[in-house]
């Protein structure tokens, strides 16, 4: 049995589903930021100061302990989150608590935060704090940024340096 | 409720364009009718393409946009084509996957025991998207670097990386070649993935139809080759992580979720897409299932011919030895979790005949709860309604049938689960007893049969090309059928007006055929199942 075809019926078929496919393929173009935009990345990975002293156990407390895990000074190993602010012209824009990395809570906090800003000078302050134990914060970065159009300006914590720099 | 109508309002639109569909490319190249053997053809296409495409492809980040260049614009026209082609059945894939799903959910063929191919979809839709967005990632230009920046900050939202991944894209200090190899493998390991789920996928279909028809191939294959030629795929500008991405063109197949992630949080999108995944998932479970009746297997009439075996369009029959000391060597088994009750089991059985006194009608398999018996019952009464000398019994399949023969005098409508329930003694049964002048058989369109291939069966039963064959001895010119879609009604009921002209032409039956019929009839069934039904 041979079937009835229309192959002019099926040409314009296959124009228009080349057509679709062509086209959805390639447009609308988007724009994903203007022409008048700078961008700014926010990164570090940083481990807070632990969060209790190290402390010696007392007799009892020993006696408690299985005979292999007898050790004098308690450590534990949990650090602090970290605090991390970024205010630019004055305007908070950026705020968070970051926590340690692992079940246990003894690894790296890390951040990685992108903005975009409108390109031209602007006054950036990054503040951190990695210490529970401590008032107020532990590293200060502040710097007037010229942004140039569609420029990516990457401020990350320099764990060497023990600073924030802006590159 | 509402779902239903719905279901049944998107069913009654992919028919209408369907049809147009069907008179352009004929049923059996209908592209709807073939969008799971479509997907898989534009698979290969991209497979074999990738192939030509990754011999030359550098997987370092510094040579990977020129090497991509070099394919497009250095190897004469091939590679341009190739790489158009790899582009654009990918999209075509995309295409056809997401129409099938549709169809799929509106036609309801995830109810019951078809779960499994439902839910094996699923994952496709992961693999298929992950595979596409993972390539535009290897062109390491413009629109790459979006991708690479937006998919790592979603990324980044789950909580099992130790450091982020966006920090890989920093800036162009901090790119390194070990992240963008690991993609380059990827974009091997996850196509393999989604090739082996594609398998998966089709495990619990008899027969499945995973290539298109070859005159549909070669009309596709042409028409991605001139669209490849016409819109060759390029690059976008190098990739820079310097500079942000500002305009950049999308492939909206693809990339059509990424915009969001500019005005919602990772948070949400996750949210989102985990939230239709899941949706789509649990269809199968929190839709109504339909009520219908498993097979059952009456092992002292079934003499293990295989014939509901071969022609059980999901696997749900096995031959097993036999257990009940029988000479025959093999016995039925259904796979009670296989099985979606279409009942084509029982119109292959041989021993599924109206013929039989009524306390010896039971076929070697039967649905459970529409036994032979039952059925013809109906047949019985519903001829007792008839009159005239036109008088048609019409056999429809309740899924696509049903609807389109509105009750009319002098037409009794008998619905199946399936059209190839009708075992073809019944035709003879109600031609030979007078129980009708003539009989109408409606189903599906072939190549698009609810129950994957109910009309074919049936069609090559009739036309004595399968077993069990309609008996030649029956009259042709008062059997007639049709096989089309639900919307056309209209075609439907204008083919039994025109069916019951020719029976007024023909006239009143034989006396000679339905005498001989009368002799034959109720044959003792000491013969067990060994009944023929051939001539
Ligand atoms: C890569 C994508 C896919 C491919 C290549 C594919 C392929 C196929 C093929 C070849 C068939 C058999 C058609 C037949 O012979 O009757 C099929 C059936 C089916 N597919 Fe897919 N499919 C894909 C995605 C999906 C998705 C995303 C879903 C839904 C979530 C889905 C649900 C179904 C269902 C419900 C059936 C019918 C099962 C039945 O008739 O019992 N498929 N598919
Ligand atoms: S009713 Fe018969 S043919 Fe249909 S799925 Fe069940 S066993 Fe297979
Ligand atoms: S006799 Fe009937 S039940 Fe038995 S194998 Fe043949 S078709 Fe199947």
């Amino acid at each position: 049995m041979t079937e009835k075809r229309n192959f002019i019926g099926q040409i314009i078929a296959y124009l228009f589903f080349a057509g679709f496919l062509g086209v959805l393929s390639n447009y609308p173009t988007y724009s994903h930021t203007t022409a008048d935009q700078a961008t700014i990345k926010l990164t570090m990975n940083h481990s807070g100061k632990l969060k209790e002293k190290c402390r010696q156990r007392s007799e009892e407390e020993m006696a408690k302990l299985p005979p292999n895990m007898r050790v004098s000074m308690d450590c534990p190993r949990e650090r602090s989150p970290i605090k991390l602010e970024m205010i630019v012209d004055g305007k908070e824009i950026y705020k968070e608590t970051l926590l340690p990395f692992g079940l246990t809570r003894d690894g790296e906090a890390t951040a990685y935060r992108r903005f975009n800003i409108k390109a031209g000078e602007h006054r950036v302050q990054v503040r951190m704090k990695d210490d529970v134990n401590t008032e107020g914060y532990d590293y200060h970065f502040e710097q007037t940024l010229t942004l140039a159009p569609s420029q990516v300006m990457v401020i990350h914590f320099d764990n060497l340096l023990g600073k924030f720099v802006a590159i | 409720m509402i779902i239903r109508s719905t279901q049944k309002l998107g069913m009654k639109l992919f028919e209408v364009v369907e049809s147009r569909f069907s008179t352009a490319f004929g049923e059996s190249w209908n592209p709807f009718y073939n969008l799971g053997a479509l997907s898989f053809f534009f698979f290969w296409i991209v497979a074999a393409s990738g192939v030509y495409l990754y011999a030359f492809f550098d997987t370092s980040i510094t040579s990977a946009y020129t090497s991509v260049e070099s394919i497009t614009n250095n190897h004469f026209y091939i590679g341009g084509i190739i790489r158009g082609l790899h582009r654009y059945a990918s999209d075509a894939m995309v295409v056809t996957m997401t129409i099938h799903l549709f169809r799929e959910f509106l036609m309801g063929r995830f109810r019951g025991a078809r779960w499994f191919s439902w839910l094996t979809g699923v994952p496709l839709l992961w693999l298929v998207f992950a595979s596409g967005i993972n390539g535009y990632w290897l062109v390491w230009d413009q629109l790459a670097q979006y991708i690479a920046i937006l998919t790592a900050e979603w990324f980044d939202w789950l909580p099992f990386f130790s450091a982020p991944m966006a920090q890989n894209f920093l800036n162009e200090a901090s790119l390194s070649d070990r992240f963008f190899s690991l993609l380059a493998f990827l974009h091997i390991g996850i196509p393999l993935t989604l090739l082996l789920m594609m398998w998966v996928h089709i495990q619990r279909m008899a027969k499945a139809k995973s290539n298109p028809p070859r005159g549909l191939a070669l009309g596709t294959l042409a028409a991605l080759i001139i669209l490849s030629i016409a819109k060759p795929a390029v690059s976008q500008a190098p990739a820079n992580l310097d500079r942000a991405v500002t305009d950049v063109q999308l492939d909206w197949f693809f990339l059509n979720l990424y915009p969001l992630l500019d005005t919602v949080s990772p948070g949400d999108l996750w949210g989102l897409v985990g939230f239709i995944t899941l949706l789509i998932a649990v269809v199968p479970w929190i839709l109504p299932k339909g009520k219908y009746s498993i097979a059952t297997v009456n092992l002292e009439n079934c003499n293990g011919c295989e014939r509901c075996f071969i022609d059980c369009p999901y696997d749900a029959v096995t031959m097993q030895p036999r257990t009940d000391g029988m000479s025959f060597s093999h016995e039925a088994v259904v796979r009670t979790n296989l099985c979606v009750g279409c009942g084509i089991c029982v119109g292959a059985c041989p021993t599924a005949t109206p013929f039989r006194r009524q306390t010896q009608l039971v076929a070697g398999i039967e649905l459970a709860e529409f036994p032979l018996k039952n059925l013809r019952n109906e047949v019985l009464q519903a001829s007792e309604t008839l009159s005239g000398t036109d008088r048609v019994m019409a056999f429809a399949c309740s899924e696509c049938g049903k609807d389109k023969l509105a009750r009319q005098p002098g037409v009794a409508v008998v619905p199946l689960p399936c059209i190839a329930m009708l075992p073809p003694s019944f035709i003879d049964f109600v031609i030979s007893k007078r129980l009708a002048d003539g009989v109408f058989l409606t189903g599906c369109e072939t190549a698009n049969c609810y129950h994957r291939y109910g009309s074919q069966w049936t069609e090559e039963r009739i036309e004595g090309k399968r077993d069990p064959q309609l008996r030649k001895r029956v009259p042709r010119e008062r059997v007639a059928r049709l096989w089309t879609s639900a919307v056309n009604g209209g075609r439907v009921q204008q083919e039994i007006k025109q069916f019951r002209s020719r029976l007024r032409d023909v006239g009143p039956m034989r006396d000679d055929y339905a005498s001989m019929k009368q002799s034959l009839s109720f044959v003792s069934s000491e013969t067990g199942g060994n009944i023929h039904d051939t001539d």
